[in-house]
């Protein structure tokens, strides 16, 4: 059904009497309502007390990444610096912005636990991911929420809204050989979703995905692209708990991948990468 | 009202609580729970106040907002109702329009939650189907099928339009 019937028929609908009974027989129930009283005091009260709740849950792990923030440590090349290693931010009297980690209950893995990073790695993983952070949170619509960083995984964020919450990731695996090309594998909508090839200001094509999840009422969106020597995915989750699809349309996720800020930690986590290479089950190839 | 950085959340809460109430009230029918159910909404707006301010329909935001709060809260009571922990609300106590409320409130407690906002959403705030489909995250035919009936049972609780037509 085109655009021209749909709107044919909303106006048919509003104007039957059906519908112009029912909304006038709400307005009259809800006309003597009362105002609540204090309504916006407790609102306040509460949201206060959520704000905290939620600060609380997220672990112990902001301390270290505070830490970090405090020495200097959070300033990465990519927001603002040159190419280069993570370096010391001196002088600088601005306070950056810390952005708090999640821990979830690791399900079991018969897979032995990696090895522990020597500090200096991981202090500047953790650099690098607050800096993905800040980018994702600054450059993604408003509407995906708070960024946070999730503990043990280091190409994932959850955001959080009052709409609910999503996964996003953000991964930049060393991938050398790997296809630099990008297409859309032909097929249904309804199974596969929507796909196009975009290209960056270099050329480098990215596929631009809105992929139906679950019984696909819901729908991810992700790009894919590769530079360097690495495979770059960025990804929004739906959220399935309120069955709400990632807020991120495919021309937002565009323009995402396609801005300085995300091409600069692109190209800082080619050259230092923060994951492991690509293992060999060729998962992501040409995606 | 469009969200902007500079828009203050009581400000906001000033203007909108009573609307976000009157929705609360006519998705719920019961006037306590609509309270709970709009300061929920507004405590969430302020938690998340800095990003929702930004937002560039803050209304349409908040209305998401609500809608899904009740849901999620008709689903706990709904299972809280079925192990026999809570007992179902019962239609509002009348006052005022006492006979069309307790009708109307009763005939739209008859109708699914979902089917409840569809119908509160597109007839009462005046939503489009596709804004409504969008909202519920179903299809605009889920949206046009349900008010359609929901419309007929209203219809057929309500009696004839014209008894309540307005004076």
């Amino acid at each position: 059904m085109n655009r021209t019937e749909t709107v044919k028929e909303h106006d048919v609908q509003e104007r039957a009497p059906e519908a112009l009974f029912v909304r006038e027989a709400m307005d009259r129930v809800t006309d003597g309502l009362a105002e609540p009283l204090g309504l916006t005091a407790r609102a306040v009260r509460d949201g206060r007390r959520r704000r905290l709740r939620s600060r609380v849950a997220v672990g112990g792990a902001a301390a270290c990444t505070a830490a970090l923030a405090v020495t200097g440590i959070g300033a990465l090349p990519g927001t603002g610096g040159g190419p280069g290693p993570v370096g010391v931010q001196a002088g600088n009297t601005t306070v950056p912005r810390v952005f708090p980690t999640v821990t979830f209950t690791p399900t079991a893995s018969p897979a032995a636990p990696p090895a522990p990073l020597p500090e200096a790695e991981r202090q500047r993983i953790d650099a690098f991911r607050q800096a993905t952070a800040r980018t994702l949170q600054d450059l993604l619509p408003p509407a995906v929420g708070d960024i946070r960083l999730v503990a043990d995984d280091v190409s994932s964020y959850l955001a959080e809204s009052p709409l609910g919450s999503h996964f996003v990731r953000f991964s930049v695996r060393p991938a050398p050989g790997a296809a630099t090309e990008r297409t859309c594998t032909p097929g249904p909508v309804d199974k596969l979703g929507t796909c196009r090839v975009v290209r960056l200001s270099d050329g480098t094509p990215v596929a631009v995905r809105v992929v139906p999840e679950g019984n696909g009422s819901v729908t991810l969106t992700m790009a894919s692209f590769h530079v360097g020597g690495s495979d770059v995915s960025v990804s929004v989750s739906p959220d399935g708990r309120t069955n709400t699809s990632a807020p991120v349309t495919a021309d937002q996720m565009a323009a995402f991948v396609g801005s300085p800020q995300v091409l600069d930690l692109v190209r800082e986590a080619d050259l230092h990468p923060v994951e492991e290479p690509q293992v060999s089950h060729n998962e992501g190839e040409n995606r | 009202m469009r969200g902007h950085g500079t828009l203050n959340f009581e400000e906001y809460a000033a203007a909108r609580g009573q609307r976000l109430y009157r929705t609360a009230y006519l998705l719920c029918g019961d006037a306590h729970r609509a309270e709970d159910l709009a300061q929920a909404t507004l405590a969430k707006l302020f938690a998340h106040w800095r990003r929702a301010s930004r937002m560039e329909n803050l209304d349409a935001y908040a209305r998401t907002v609500l809608t899904r709060t009740f849901l999620a809260e008709q689903r706990r009571r709904s299972v809280a109702q079925r192990i026999g922990v809570l007992a179902s609300t019962p239609a509002a106590a009348a006052h005022g329009d006492a006979d069309l409320r307790v009708t109307l409130l009763s005939a739209l407690a008859e109708l699914p939650a979902r089917a409840r906002a569809m119908v509160v959403l597109r007839y009462w705030e005046d939503l489009s189907v596709e804004t409504v489909a969008d909202l519920l995250g179903c299809s605009t035919g889920t949206v046009k099928s349900q008010c359609s009936r929901a419309l007929a049972r209203l219809r057929e609780q309500l009696g004839e339009p014209s008894p309540y037509a307005s004076a």
